[in-house]
């Protein structure tokens, strides 16, 4: 899975591209620690790219979503695809995890 | 993992070969990283240096998949169900795959038989 991060103006937009599996799942959260240590609040995940995740996947996710939320901050996804959309439908993470079509959409609500 | 994805290969391949449909190819892909990745975490603690073989047969309808391992006794299939209405701080990071598996593999079922645990799902 190739990963990168880059600073917005309402956040921190994170692109995934490739697979999110038991193999690459800890790079999203190795990517986005640096950030939440550095007091970054918000944080979109671009998965239009993605390919597909696992449980692994999921639960790197939750591990951000869980480390933003005592400052106040929030993960959000956009351009949930194929399969990963399939996953996070099966496994209540649409409902977990707001979804949005695409970042800036993602960054106006956050 | 190494040998985790040598066994992913191996059984992508196959299925490839039989003409799965793209839907059947991701569920299979899907269901076989949750058990073959729980068996490799679970069941050889230790990393000892112990077998997994997975064997596959191909039917008119449905893709067949056993995995076999002489690890400690480990059923993938046990346990609660997450409870998916839990918000962020309440939810768990675990159980997740294996509720996949129960969703995705049209049957799955687990036996311990001559000192090997044998998982074998369907597609």
């Amino acid at each position: 899975m190739d990963i990168s991060s880059t600073k917005q103006e309402r956040g921190v937009l994170v692109t995934l591209v490739g697979r999110m599996d038991a193999v690459t799942a800890a790079q999203f959260e190795q990517a986005c620690d640096p950030w939440i240590k550095g007091g970054e609040k918000n944080i979109v995940a671009d998965f239009t790219r993605l390919e597909y995740i696992s449980s692994m996947g999921l639960g790197s996710l939750l591990s951000v979503a869980k480390k933003l939320q005592p400052n106040g901050g929030k993960l959000a996804i956009c351009g949930l695809t194929g399969m990963v959309k399939e996953v996070f439908r099966l496994s209540g993470f649409d409902k977990l995890i707001p979804g949005f079509e695409n970042a800036d959409a993602a960054f106006q609500k956050l | 993992m190494a040998s985790f994805m040598v066994l992913r290969e191996f059984i992508m391949d196959a299925a490839k070969a039989a003409a799965l449909s793209e839907e059947q190819l991701w569920k299979l892909e899907l269901v076989f990283e949750e058990v073959v990745v729980n068996v490799i975490r679970y069941a050889y603690p230790a990393e000892a240096p112990d077998t997994v073989s997975v064997g596959y047969a191909a039917h008119e309808n449905h893709f067949a998949v056993q995995v076999r391992d002489s690890g400690k006794p480990f059923d993938p299939l046990a346990g609660a169900d997450p409870d998916l209405a839990l918000g962020i701080a309440e939810r768990r990071v675990g159980g997740l795959g294996r509720f996949l598996t129960r969703q995705l593999a049209s049957h799955a079922e687990y036996a311990r038989q001559d000192g090997h645990n044998v998982l074998t799902f369907a597609i």
